[in-house]
């Protein structure tokens, strides 16, 4: 699974999606969820919108991971929309042979799918104020 | 001199107070100059722009200066606001 979710995203649905792979030997996963606080402000819920390509850039995230570890199998999906306290942001799951590649590779591409994949968070906060995150530094 | 539209996303869609606008540019550089100076003294469309990645019809142009990213007649320039996935 690849891709970006208007729906909840369910861990066990990509757990599936990257089990039953003979060659692996463990499976890392990243899962992201929203926050009751940034920088000591009470956040409400947020929102998260992605570029129309957003997917087109990921797909590149997880090549790039494909091609420097030894991935059995991988699933990256993120979120869009309003999103509560607590709800799953975005989930990063990969079988590898061993443990070392699944945690190496499973950083790599949460790291990567930050720095490079549009998707932008607007983040309310329990004063009323709101802001798009990193977006005025 | 091409005529190119500028589209904005999220924060720059916001701090422009619009999803798009057209402009008279013959480079990147100047499609950015074009609507800044449309906004001149507006610090929040200015800061948001700074930390912005362009896309030229779709393609980065990567760490070229923006003076020498030359646009089509009809190019698209989009503002993609500092990414915060995760």
């Amino acid at each position: 699974m690849l891709g970006v979710s208007e729906e909840p995203l369910s861990v066990s649905d990509l757990y599936s999606s990257v089990a039953d792979v003979p060659s692996a030997g463990g499976i890392a996963f990243f899962v992201g969820v929203v926050r009751d606080e940034d920088e000591g402000r009470a956040v409400t819920d947020l929102g998260y919108s992605a570029h129309p390509n957003a997917e087109t850039y990921l797909r590149e995230v997880v090549e790039k991971a494909i091609v420097q570890h030894s991935i059995c199998a991988v699933s990256a999906v993120h979120r869009t929309g309003d999103l509560k306290i607590g709800e799953i942001a975005v989930i990063v799951a990969v079988a590898c042979p061993g443990r070392v590649a699944a945690f190496d590779a499973c950083r790599e591409i949460i790291d990567q799918l930050k720095e490079t994949v549009p998707i932008w968070k607007h983040q309310r906060f329990a004063d009323g104020d709101a802001e798009w995150v990193g977006a005025e530094g | 001199m091409a005529t190119v539209t500028v589209r904005y996303w999220a924060a720059a869609k916001e701090a422009a107070d619009m999803g798009e606008e057209t402009v008279s540019a013959r480079t990147l550089g100047d499609a950015l100059d074009a609507v800044r100076g449309r906004r001149a003294g507006d610090g929040r469309f200015h800061a948001v722009l700074a930390r912005s990645s362009f896309l030229v019809d779709g393609v980065s142009p990567g760490r070229r200066e923006a003076g020498t990213v030359l646009l089509a007649q009809g190019a698209t320039v989009e503002i993609l606001p500092a990414f915060a996935g995760g």
